[in-house]
């Protein structure tokens, strides 16, 4: 593996609130808000991590709340 | 050692530092030893984990680029922008790194906001910084090259796998830190023990080098190999002391016991020479002194025997023979003296006894033993002669054999405990026996005789008299030479 010369660290953009509150706006679009429960509840308590700075554990609710979807859907 | 003992005397001092020493070169062999294997080992492990967790990062990324050209040549910049909105969307590790950018190096898809400069290469592993929002992780990254100038860099963030990494790599370390203690103290233990060994060997051995022929080896009793070592060099010392006693006592009774009639010889001659009378009594002192000297030259000739049979040269004279005529032979002659003694004589033999060895000697063996029962005994006493086969005895392999047990019975004087200890000695005679005739060789030459049968000769009190008794194991008729059993008719 090469040596980096000079590391300048790259910003990882899904790691920011933004991000948070389009993956929201990614579940609510599907079966147009009629969500099961289990997934709503995952989407909110993610939302509200992102919105108290807890970016990384509320990323990880919401992307529950996706992949439970995506199974469901066919 | 590499140096030659051209200085020999340095060599003992350097010896305690260098590498001279045998205990501390053996202490070095095993800590490198210890160490190697060990390193072997934990690279094996670091291998078995750390090593596994980059191939399978690298896999990883491997199969998600198949898959992303697949798409991209189905659906182009449009589809692979969609895929990887969905691939981030769904990303529970949260480890996922992906950009898409055009000719122009401008963003088109991804998480990563710009195109890392220091990638310049395309299908090449790299390991950079990336940011995130509070922390700086490490990430594994590889670019890869699409039509129309487009560029996709797939990578996964490896700072979770980095920490495991670390702990591992920190448990190896301290590990082989550990492992090298162990060997360094290892080494010292192996070192003391082996010098622990060495010295007190070497201490015995100078300790005799210096006369002390008395000293032992310590045995401490665990049977293992140092006490098998100890005890076969207090075996062989045991062994050298008992011959050059041999040698010592034999040849002070040499020298004792051969001066004795020359003296006399001597005296008689110097007598007759000065006060001889006439020539009768000049002749007869002549005959005297001959007489003397003749016995010098028995004494010479029968411990020359004893040496000749003891050296086992003999013994390729054996052959297959029935024991009991030439038994006979012997007793017929001893019979006539016996009777001159006022003695009387009694045989149990059995009608035959096949016996593997040398006639003659065997037969002069027994000469001796029924000549000091004859010299030993006052009148009237009765001497036994008897032969019998035991069959029940161990031999010492553990097979059964059998074994011959001959033994000459008298109701003479007797002998002592202690004499009969010693009475296989060269030239050893009793108190009580000094005023019978005879130098002290023939029950030398009895033990010599029995032994190279690889037989026993024991003396037992017979309260009152002595029991003489011979036991040698007899051969089983397949383990004599077939050419020894055809050389005898
Ligand atoms: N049958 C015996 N009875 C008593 N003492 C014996 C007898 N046989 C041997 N001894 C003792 O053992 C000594 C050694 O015997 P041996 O070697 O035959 O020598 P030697 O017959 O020349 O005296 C004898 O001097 C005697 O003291
Ligand atoms: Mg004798």
């Amino acid at each position: 593996m090469p040596a980096l010369p000079s590391p300048k660290p790259v910003v990882i953009t899904s790691d920011s609130v933004a991000f948070c509150l389009r993956l929201s706006r990614v579940i609510e679009s599907y079966h147009n808000g009629a969500l099961p429960r289990a997934v709503s509840q995952l989407r909110e308590e993610g939302t509200d991590l992102c919105r108290h700075g807890l970016v990384r554990p509320g990323l990880i609710r919401l992307r529950r709340a996706i992949v439970s979807l995506k199974r469901t859907t066919p | 050692m590499s140096k030659p003992a051209a200085f020999a005397p340095a060599s003992r001092q350097s010896g305690l530092l260098g590498l001279r020493s045998v205990s501390l070169r053996f202490a070095l062999v095993y800590g490198t030893l210890f160490v190697c294997s060990a390193v072997l080992f934990l690279s094996f492990i670091w291998w078995g984990t750390v090593g596994l967790l980059e191939h399978r990062v690298e896999q990883a990324i491997t199969t998600d680029s198949r898959a992303l050209f697949n798409i991209w040549s189905e659906g182009g910049p449009t589809g692979l922008t969609m895929i990887i909105d969905d691939r981030l969307e769904q990303d529970i590790d949260d480890n996922a790194l992906y950009l898409l950018v055009n000719k122009d190096n401008k963003w088109v898809a991804g998480n990563l906001a710009e195109w890392p400069r220091q990638i310049t290469i395309n299908d090449h592993w790299f390991t950079m910084p990336v940011k995130r929002s509070y922390t700086e992780d490490m990430a594994k990254v590889r670019a890869y090259a699409l039509p129309n100038g487009y560029r996709l860099l797939i990578g996964r963030d490896i700072s979770g796998r980095t920490l495991l990494r670390k702990i591992v790599t920190d448990t190896l370390l301290w590990a082989c830190v550990m492992v090298t203690l162990l060997a360094i103290g290892g080494g010292w233990l192996v070192r003391r023990l082996f010098r622990h060994v060495i010295h007190s060997i070497s201490r015995t051995t100078q300790a005799i080098t210096h006369g002390d022929m008395s000293r032992r080896m310590p045995v401490q009793g665990s049977d293992d190999e140092l006490d098998e070592i100890a005890i076969t060099i207090n075996e062989m010392l045991e062994r050298i002391s008992r011959l050059m006693d041999g040698v010592r006592q034999v040849s002070n009774a040499i020298a004792h016991d051969l001066r004795t009639p020359i003296t006399r010889a001597r005296t008689q001659l110097e007598d007759a020479a000065l006060h001889a009378k006439n020539e009768d009594e000049l002749r007869a002192a002549i005959e005297q002194a001959v007489g003397n000297l003749d016995n010098v030259t028995s004494i010479c000739e029968a411990l020359l025997r004893i040496a000749q049979i003891e050296s086992g040269a003999r013994r390729s004279a054996f052959v297959l023979f029935d024991l009991i005529p030439a038994l006979q032979d012997v007793c017929e002659l001893y019979e006539a003296v016996a009777e001159e003694h006022g003695l009387r004589f009694v045989q149990h033999l059995p009608d035959h006894l096949p016996f593997f060895g040398d006639r003659a000697m065997f037969q002069q063996a027994v000469a001796n033993l029924l000549d000091n029962a004859i010299k030993f005994s006052p009148p009237h006493g009765t001497i036994t002669l008897s032969a019998k086969v035991l069959s029940t005895a161990r031999r010492t392999d553990g097979s059964r054999g059998k074994r011959l047990r001959l033994s000459v019975t008298d109701e003479g004087i007797g002998m002592s405990e202690a004499d009969m200890a010693r009475a296989s000695e060269r030239f050893f005679r009793a108190e009580q026996a000094r005023n019978t005739p005879g130098s002290g060789l023939g029950l030398s030459l009895v033990q010599a005789i029995v032994q190279l049968h690889d037989g026993k000769l024991q003396l037992a009190s017979n309260t009152p008299g002595l029991i003489t008794r011979i036991e040698i194991p007899l051969p089983d008729a397949e383990t004599v030479p077939a050419q020894s059993r055809a050389a005898h008719p």
